[in-house]
């Protein structure tokens, strides 16, 4: 499995990239995306709550502002233009920045962290994720936060692009309604039944009628006894009980082998120019 | 490769550790601890490659299994360049992984790069 490193580059050749085995997850916790009719719905429903609520969050004087104020320092090059932006400022405070209404605003979880942080605490009654997210981890956790907590959760695509101005912001990767909402408990149950619901094994499975086992979990149930041989009989009498009282729903996931074909392109350092004997780390 | 055949039961006794861990993980972490324990030991020992999502899901120091949920905390920090910062919240610790573009490379490279 060791690639031997040459000093000069053209005398590689391609048997050189020997392809590395890794272990995968065997776990695809993906999204399920909501399209079609499904998803105007969502979206259009969504969008005239908030607009009947009126709910917005008024920071466009700002915004707009600081980007002429950058523009017209590029352009002019003055000194002056820095007292700009403090000026303005102010008078954007007199136009009452922040939410129209807070109290709708608590109701909404707007945004990753809050949501996640709603979520951990067990208040969301619904979340909706858009799929617009670069790169995609940023709202992958969500899935698996969701189903633990037994929360219906769906990826709209368009989810950002619709709501974000119509609140006043500039992007919504994730918007979750809380339990105590008013407003918008009509949008949920009608939001509700359309999503689907969300495939992570180990939560689903338990709630879920006994499945068989698969063929390589019953081969493979042999080795953690043989483990758990080693620490005690306490410990195995325990486990076994537990494991046969509560995993009777377990489907074994097949293992899955990355191959990884270490990158031929790879800028690497030229070897020193002592014998290999000598070579320390 | 006679390689690959070799490491192919110790793969499939290692997907099959954190397969067990995720499972046994709500009725007791400490179990799902021992397991991931295990795991890390046995890819060490043959040094066996993990994929990045495994390897984010369990603690350094501790080993337990970090779900999201139950177990780690995540939160997203950093304007320009979004990190996500994990923690353990059995052992406390904080790991950041960096939010990049996944590169376009043939073999799935990870879009993240732990720190």
């Amino acid at each position: 499995m060791s690639v031997i490193q040459q000093g000069t580059a053209p005398l590689r050749k391609a048997k050189k990239a020997t392809v590395k085995t890794c272990l995968d997850n065997p776990f695809v916790l993906e999204w399920k995306t909501i399209d079609g009719e499904d998803m105007h719905f969502i979206l259009q429903t969504l969008e005239e709550r908030i607009k009947h609520t009126g709910l917005k969050k008024i920071e466009t004087p700002r915004v707009k502002k600081r980007s002429l104020t950058k523009k017209q320092m590029e352009r002019k090059c003055n000194a002056g233009t820095s007292e700009l932006p403090k000026e303005e400022n102010a008078e954007g405070h007199r136009q009452k920045m922040g939410w129209t209404d807070t109290s709708i605003r608590r109701q909404l979880a707007i945004g990753v962290n809050e949501v996640t942080k709603a979520l951990e605490k067990d208040e969301l009654l619904l979340l909706l994720v858009c799929k617009s997210a670069k790169p995609a981890m940023i709202t992958s956790h969500l899935i698996q936060l969701s189903a633990s907590r037994a929360t219906p959760a769906g990826q709209v695509p368009r989810l950002s692009e619709t709501i974000a101005p119509l609140l006043g912001l500039t992007s919504i990767l994730a918007l979750g309604f809380k339990k105590q909402s008013d407003k918008f408990t009509e949008a949920i149950a009608a939001i509700i039944p359309k999503i689907p619901a969300l495939e992570v094994p180990w939560f689903q499975y338990r709630t879920e009628e006994s499945v068989d086992f698969a063929h390589e979990g019953s081969s493979e149930n042999e080795e953690p006894e043989q483990l758990a041989e080693v620490l005690g009989d306490e410990f195995v009498s325990l486990k076994r009980k537990r494991m046969e009282s509560n995993l009777s729903n377990v489907i074994l996931q097949p293992m899955k082998i990355k191959k990884l074909v270490p990158n031929p392109n790879k800028i690497k350092k030229p070897p020193r120019k002592k014998k290999k004997a000598f070579q320390h780390n | 490769m006679a390689a690959a055949v070799k490491d192919r039961e110790v793969l499939q006794r290692l997907s099959f550790l954190f397969q067990a861990a995720h499972w046994v993980l709500p009725h007791s972490p400490a179990l799902a601890r021992f397991y991931c324990s295990i795991q890390r030991g046995t890819a060490r020992r043959l040094v066996l490659r993990l994929a990045p999502s495994v390897k984010r899901t369990v603690c350094r120091r501790c080993c337990s299994l970090l779900l999201p949920g139950a177990g780690g905390c995540l939160r997203l920090r950093g304007r320009g360049q979004p990190r996500m910062v994990l923690r353990c919240r059995s052992c406390g610790r904080h790991r950041r992984y960096l939010c990049a573009e996944p590169r376009p490379q043939e073999q799935a490279t990870p879009p993240g790069a732990p720190q």
